[in-house]
Formats: C-alpha cells, structure tokens, sequence
C-alpha cells in the first residue's frame, strides 16, 4: 500500500460490524492489543467498545459493535450497533462475514450496502474452510458485491493489517465502484419506485432508505414526514395484499435470494466428511450425550472454583495477613501518629487483600472457564440444551447465559442480559441473577457456612437459592408485564479456543469488578475503620436489633456487617470477625446462626455496584423494587430458618 | 388432516374472513375486525368463532380473537382460491364489474367443485392475481394434508409455507435468519418437548417449541421448483458457480 493519505490530527474511525459469533470480538482484539486501554463509549450507547490502532504511524479509533443478523433491531445490543452506524460519521465500515456462513452473513452484507456504509469485507474464519470441504473466490466475490473482501483468519491474527489497511485506505480507492443491489420482486420494486421520488436528500442513498421505510423501520419513519408516511403505508398495504404476508418478510426474501445467488456464484462444494469438531458439536446437542457432559462441565467447573478457588483464596488472605501486612503496619504506625489516618490505611490494606482474595480465586478462574466455553461455541449449546427446563421459570434458553456469568459476578451478568430480546425477560433474568450466589458469596458459604457451620449448611445455602430463584421465576412469570419472544437461536460451530479473545473477554468483565466493585470496598472499609475508631458503629445496633436478633435471630453484633454487606457481599464476613472480635466464628456464634447469617447474606439486597446497574440497565425504580423484594424475601427466608433449625436442634 | 370438514358457506365465509384478515401477518383476527368485515355483530362472530373453535378450525382466544389453524388454514386458502379465480373469470370472461364480480363469486364460491375449479383455472391460464391484485394461491390439492406445523414434523427436509407468530421479535429474528416462506430447512433433531435443531444455510439454529409452532411446512417437493437447495452434506454435485 502507498502512503498517500495526508496525516491528519483525527485519526481514522473504523466500525467493526458483523453476526455474532462471526469472529469481531477477535477481530477487535487483535486490531487492539489486549494491554491497550479499551474504553466505552460514554453516554447511552455504553454496548460499543472503542480502542485504539496503529496503522503505521497513523491512529486508528477502532469500534467494536454488538454482533447483529441484520439492521433491523430486536435487542439492545443490536439497537446499540444500529444507532451507532446511522448515527455516527465513521470513515469505514470493516464487515466481518463468516466464511462458514456465507451466504446467512451476506445480508447482512447486502444491507449495510444498500445504507450506503462505506464497506469493505473481512471474510474470516478461511481456514475453517478446508477443513468443511468448502472454498470460496475471493476475486469473484469482490466482484460480486463490487466491494473489496479482505481474507482473514482473525484468531491468529491473519490477514487483520490487511483488512485494517484496506478499510484505512476505503476513502483513497482510485474509483468507486457500484456495489450490489438487491433486487426485490416486482411489486416491492414498483413500491420502492414510487417511494423514492417522496423522499428528501440524506446522506442515505434513496433506495436503501424507501427499502427501510417500506419494510416498516421505526427509526427511518421518523426521519419524514407524516404525509410521505402516509403514501408509503398505502405501498406497504398493496404489496402486503399482494403477498399475503408482511412486507418485511418480503423484503427479507429479495435480500436472501441475492444473498443465495452470490453464495452459489462463488461458492464451491466437495464432498465432506464431519470433521471432530462438528461431532463433538453434535455429541454437545443431543440430549443423551448433552445433558450429562453439560453437568460433567458446570459440576468440574464449580468443583474448580471451589477447591482451587478456596485454596487460593484462604493463600492468599494469609499471604496478607503473615508476612505482607505486619512490617507494613508497624511502618505506619511508627510513622503516623493520628489513629484516623493509621485506621484508614489499615482498612485500605484489608480492602484490597479482601478484593484480591475474591477476585483472583474466584471472579478470574470463573470467567475464564466461561468465556473458554463461549469462545470454543458451547453456551449457545446450553441455551439450547436447557431451553425447556428454563420456561419453568417464564424464560427461555438463552437467559440461561446471564444467569451462568451471574455465579461470578452480577454486574457482567446483567449487562448480559442486553442480549435478550423482550424487556420483561431481562427483568425477570435481572432479578434471578441477584438472587443467585456470586463469587463473594459464594467465598462466604465456602468461608463460613461451610468451615464453621458444616459442609452440608453450605450446600443447604445453595439448595435453598435454587428453590429461590425457581420459586421466583414463576412468581416474575406471571406479574411482570409484557411477553417473552421464543428462542431463535443460531449454534455457531464448534471451533478450538484463542487465546487472546478469551483473555480480552475475560479482562472486559473482570473490569466491572475491579472499577466498580473495588472503590467502594476501599471506601466502605475506611468508613467502617473510623465508626469502630469513634464507636459509632454500637449504635446502629440497638435499632436493627428487633431484626438481628427479634427475626434472625442473630447476635447483636451482626447489624453493623449486614449494612455493610450492601456495599460488597464479602465484607459482611470480613465485618463480622471485626464486630464479634475474632475469626473463629463458631466461638462467638451457634452454627444455626452463621447458617442464618449467611443465607441472609447471600439473598439480601443486591451490592451496590449490582444496584447501581440494575438502576442504569432497567430503571431506578427495579433496582429499588428488586431491593426491597431481596431483603423482604431474606428476612423471611432467614426467620423461617432459624425458626424451623432452632425447633428441630 | 384427514377427515373432510362438511362446512355451510357462512362457515366458509367466516373462515375466509378471517383468512384475509390475518393473511401473512400472522397475528390474531380480532372480532371486530371480523364483524367489521362481514357485516354482522360481534356477538355473532363470537359465537361461531366458538362453534369453528370445535371444530378445530381456529384457535379463539376469547375477547382477543381467532387464528386459523392448519386445518383451517387449508380449508380458507382453496376457498379464497376459488374466490378469486371466479372473479377473475366473472371480471376477465364475462366482463362484470369488479364490485359485482365479488358478490357473486361470494356465492359461487361455496358450491363450485375443486375438480371445476382447476380446470377453470387452467382455462384461464393459471392466473396469479385476481383482478384487485391479490395473489391467487396454488392449487395444492395433491399435498394439501401434508401441511403441519415444524414442531410436529419427523427429521427431514421440509419447506416452510406459513408464518403464523405473532411476535414482532419473532418475525424479525427469522426474517434475519432467513426462515421465511419459501425456504427448505433440515430437521436434524426434534422430540416431543424441547427445541428443534434445524440446518440451513450452512447454520444449525435452534428453535423454541413455541417458534416451531408457528411455523408451518409441507415436506420439500423433490422435484418442483426448479431451484432445488442444495444439501450441506450431499453428493459432490451441488454447486459449481453457473
């Protein structure tokens, strides 16, 4: 490629797009770096990721945008890409078009052409091709779509200079070519001819946007008046009466029939043999065999967190304790004098070991483990497998991912939920998710309950949560309003895990944790420091007591950290042996009351980063209903417990 | 659907309401819009919304309305066939105006035979729209019991000829995906509860049992349209560019 391109001070804006499971996230990753710093857009459109590349000495502000099958939006997330593509003045559309999938991707392809995106094709995944018995040309392709194609393999990172080079140099081509046009049946073209002298001058090329409007698109009825909406109603009617059936589905014939007739042109066929990969997709999917290796998968993963997780964690927590924190303190305390400054940075200390512990063990193996399965194509292949088991519970399929990510953390697990389709599924998977026991949680049922109350309390924590979540679900099914929509759901294929969009994954979700989770547990620790300091914190005690101890109870001593669970889950624990004076909790407390104490705290009112994003993804008024819910739902839970435990001991 | 339906003509008619109403956007014909449409009182249509629900034909959701069931759905498009044929023979033959063409063929309709009805379609050289533009639909009388809804198929290769959901997201979604009349899909994996796993396209999908429901198919016809999809796993034939 020649240097022609003056340097200017903007760098270049190039949009990554493309059907999810496509390969863009490795596509983004490795145009990136996974040490860069990737941050989101700010204001609303929080679902689109922006880093920064290099190309040469030029930058290159490269976006990433939640994967879409098409332009028009079922989900937030594809609300998100759309919005930002017609929104946005961007120099370069990079279409990642799954090799595999040809002719499913291409309308995607089609559409965005017909918007008048500045386009250039990535075709990824090539080397999946050989091993499908299937080859594609290239040369005809471009010359089919009249778009330059780009072959890449993304998770090896072949191919990604050359894709983001030619996108740079998209605005240098000597001469535009005409790109490919969909041709629609005749009664849509008429339609669209009518249409077209109606509409006003965008930088939307006339037909792409009569193809919009005909086809119903919200976002384009808005952008004309109520008099050309009107006309295009009554082509929509003749063509609909026409058909006998919606004129989007229509329109979405003519796209996949082009679609068709350039996937054949270039497509070449050989006889193909299943390769280990698409048996182990179908060993994966059939119930016989999916069932119990999804058990075999979930049941070691769980075991994983626990045993390693709990090893490390305990390693960790003492590593502090022993041999990091003591020469630490005595420097502070030898240096400052004020026991306000000396308490803060002991709690600082306590905090991060705290943070450390629980995110390390636990937050990092668990979302590992996830995003290996979800890079290697699996968890769609739990939606499907657990798909009848979810309408138990008023869902479908595919909030069973959500709910998966919501055993690490809640705060990725309800950003998840933007992937679902009808907003009363992603209230209902928003309140199940607070309800299941999350990495702090689970660190104070595997740290407490089970050390000093037994193992089978643990597991009773768990059964309960499940009943919970089940009971909850049917109750969410039929009082929240609106509808669900049924699952359609593409399986990707089974493909061999890469390194670095696993990492990248796993760091974007870690990130909730550390930057929103960590702050307040430093915060929330000095506060605490400074009311045991100044011996505020005893009277709190006196008015939670009818709660504590009247419904729970508990001792005294628990109000002050069941506050404090509010701010992160664990620090209820850490609380705890502050309040009560020692880490031995067995000595302070019945193993019914730690039983009590913990299953409280794994139900009650969600953290506050977890409220803070229910508030931001639904509304102030959920978070506050959710919470509220919780702790109505804990303290009954809780005294019927104690009740029931106390009555039988 | 084997058993043959002995409908009156105002069953008929009703039935061919609602066909119009709901055609292709496969939604619920509400009762007034029914009422609306045939001139009568709601209460009247409730009642034989009710009495069609028995027989099968519809599914009636009280105060919401009716769909056609596939049995229905059969019954109401070779009515609408014969509807619009004979208008386009009172129209095109005998020169009648269109508003009386109607009326007429509303009667006729009723009591005209399939076998009169096909040839007189022959005759008129298979017309594809009737004079108001409407699409005339195929006669399937051969394959007309093969209908059925995607979620009570065997494994195996079926095209889909209805999409009767009602949800937006739904609709959307396999526009996206391509599941819309027309297409060929492969079963590979159905059971009695749960969802399908259908391949086309080179994709495996899953689909709700819900989503299946709404979709109805009729076994790939081997050799009619001319553009026979090609099979993922099939002989080496297939797809040479041309």
């Amino acid at each position: 490629m020649h240097e022609t391109t003056v340097t200017r001070n903007a760098p270049k804006r190039i949009a990554l797009i493309g059907n999810p499971s496509a390969g863009k996230s490795a596509m983004f990753s490795q145009m990136t770096g996974v040490n860069v710093i990737i941050s989101n857009i700010p204001q609303t459109t929080v679902m689109v990721q922006q880093g920064l590349s290099h190309l040469d000495e030029h930058n290159v502000m490269v976006y990433d945008l939640p994967g879409v099958y098409s332009i028009t939006a079922v989900t937030e997330d594809e609300a998100a890409s759309k919005d930002f593509l017609l929104s946005t003045p961007i120099d370069a559309v990079l279409d990642i078009v799954d090799a595999t999938r040809l002719e499913r991707n291409l309308y995607l392809t089609l559409q965005l052409l017909e918007l008048g995106l500045p386009v250039v094709v990535a075709l990824n995944q090539v080397d999946l091709l050989k091993t499908l018995d299937l080859d594609i040309d290239v040369a005809d392709l471009e010359r089919e779509l009249g778009v330059q194609v780009v072959p890449t393999i993304a998770t090896q990172g072949e191919g990604v200079h050359t894709a983001l080079e030619t996108a740079y140099h998209y605005a240098d081509q000597p001469s535009k070519r005409t790109h490919r046009q969909v041709s629609y049946d005749d009664h849509v073209e008429r339609a669209l001819a009518a249409i077209i002298p109606l509409l006003p001058e965008t930088s939307i090329p006339k037909r792409g946007f009569a193809v919009r409007l005909l086809g119903g698109d919200k976002d384009f009825e808005s952008r004309v008046d109520e008099r050309t909406l009107a006309r295009v109603r009554e082509f929509r009617d003749d063509v609909e009466r026409a058909h006998g059936e919606e004129v989007a589905v229509t329109i979405a014939r003519g796209q996949h029939s082009t679609a068709d007739l350039i996937a054949s042109a270039v497509l070449v066929r050989r006889v193909h043999k299943p390769t280990l990969g698409e048996k182990f997709g179908e060993v994966s999917t059939r119930p016989r065999t999916g069932y119990p290796l999804l058990f075999a998968l979930v049941g070691g993963m769980l075991a994983l967190i626990f045993f390693v997780g709990g090893y490390l964690s305990s390693h960790i927590t003492s590593f502090f304790e022993g041999t990091v924190f003591p020469p630490l303190y005595g420097a502070v305390n030898a240096q400052v004098a004020n026991p306000f400054i000396t308490s803060a940075v002991h709690s600082t200390l306590l905090a991060l070991a705290a943070a450390l512990a629980i995110a390390v063990p636990y937050i990092l193996i668990f979302f590992i483990f996830l995003a290996i399965l979800e890079d290697v194509g699996y968890l769609s292949r739990v939606a499907l497998l657990l798909d009848r088991q979810a309408h138990v519970i008023g869902l479908h399929g595919r909030s069973i991912i959500p709910l998966l990510f919501g055993y690490g953390c809640s705060v990725p697990a309800i950003m998840a939920t933007r992937a679902l389709p009808t907003r009363k599924e992603r209230i209902i998977t928003t309140a199940l998710i607070t309800l299941i026991p999350c990495s702090a949680r689970t660190a104070i049922i595997l740290g407490v309950a089970a050390t000093y109350a037994g193992i089978p309390y643990a597991l009773a924590i768990y059964l309960i949560s499940f009943v919970l979540i089940i009971a909850v679900g049917r109750l969410l099914r039929s009082t929240v309003p609106g509808r669900t929509a049924g699952l359609v759901l593409e399986i990707p294929l089974i493909r061999r895990p890469a390194l670095v969009p696993i990492l990248k994954k796993t760091w974007l979700r870690m990130k909730e944790f550390l930057y929103i989770a960590v702050p307040l547990l430093v915060v929330g620790s000095i506060v605490f420091g400074w009311l045991e300091l100044t011996g505020l914190s005893r009277f709190v005690e006196a008015p939670m007591a009818p709660i504590t101890v009247g419904i729970l109870g508990l001792p005294a001593f628990t109000a002050i950290c069941l506050i404090y669970g509010v701010l992160r889950k664990e620090m209820a624990v850490e609380m705890l042996a502050i309040a009560s004076g020692t880490f031995i909790f067995s000595a302070v407390m019945t193993p019914v009351q730690i039983f009590v104490f913990c299953l409280v705290v794994t139900l009650y009112v969600p953290c506050i980063a977890t409220f803070g994003v229910i508030a931001r993804e639904l509304n102030a008024r959920w978070a506050v209903g959710i919470a509220i819910f919780t702790i109505v739902l804990a303290l009954i839970v809780g005294g019927i417990a104690f009740r029931v435990l106390t009555f039988a001991w | 659907m084997s058993q043959k339906h002995e409908l009156s003509s105002s069953e008929e008619e009703y039935l061919e309401a609602i066909y119009t109403t709901q055609e292709g956007k496969a939604r619920v014909a509400t009762t007034r819009e029914l009422a609306a449409c045939l001139g009568v009182r709601d209460a009247s249509v409730t009642e034989m919304l009710k009495k069609l629900s028995e027989k099968g034909l519809v599914n009636y959701t009280p105060y919401r309305g009716a769909m056609l069931t596939e049995a229905g759905c059969t019954i109401a498009t070779k009515v609408k066939r014969k509807h619009r044929l004979l208008e386009r023979f009172l129209v095109d033959i005998c020169g009648i105006d269109t508003h009386e063409s109607h009326k007429q063929a509303c009667e006729i309709e009723h009591v005209i035979s399939d076998k009169a009805i096909d040839t007189l379609s022959a005759q008129l050289g298979h017309p594809s729209t009737c004079p108001g533009g409407s699409a005339i639909p195929e006669s399937d009388s051969e394959d007309e019991t093969d209908v059925s809804r995607l979620s009570e198929v065997k494994e195996g290769s079926y095209t889909i000829r209805f999409l009767t959901s009602a949800e937006p997201e739904t609709i959307s979604r396999l526009c996206s995906l391509g599941l819309i009349p027309g297409l060929t899909v492969r079963v590979q994996r159905t059971s009695s509860k749960g969802p399908l796993v259908i391949e086309t396209k080179d994709t495996q999908i899953a689909l709700g049992r819900d989503v299946a429901e709404s979709l109805l198919v009729s076994p790939e016809a081997m050799e009619t349209e001319g553009r026979r999809r090609r099979r993922r796993r099939g002989a080496p034939s297939a797809a040479t560019p041309g």
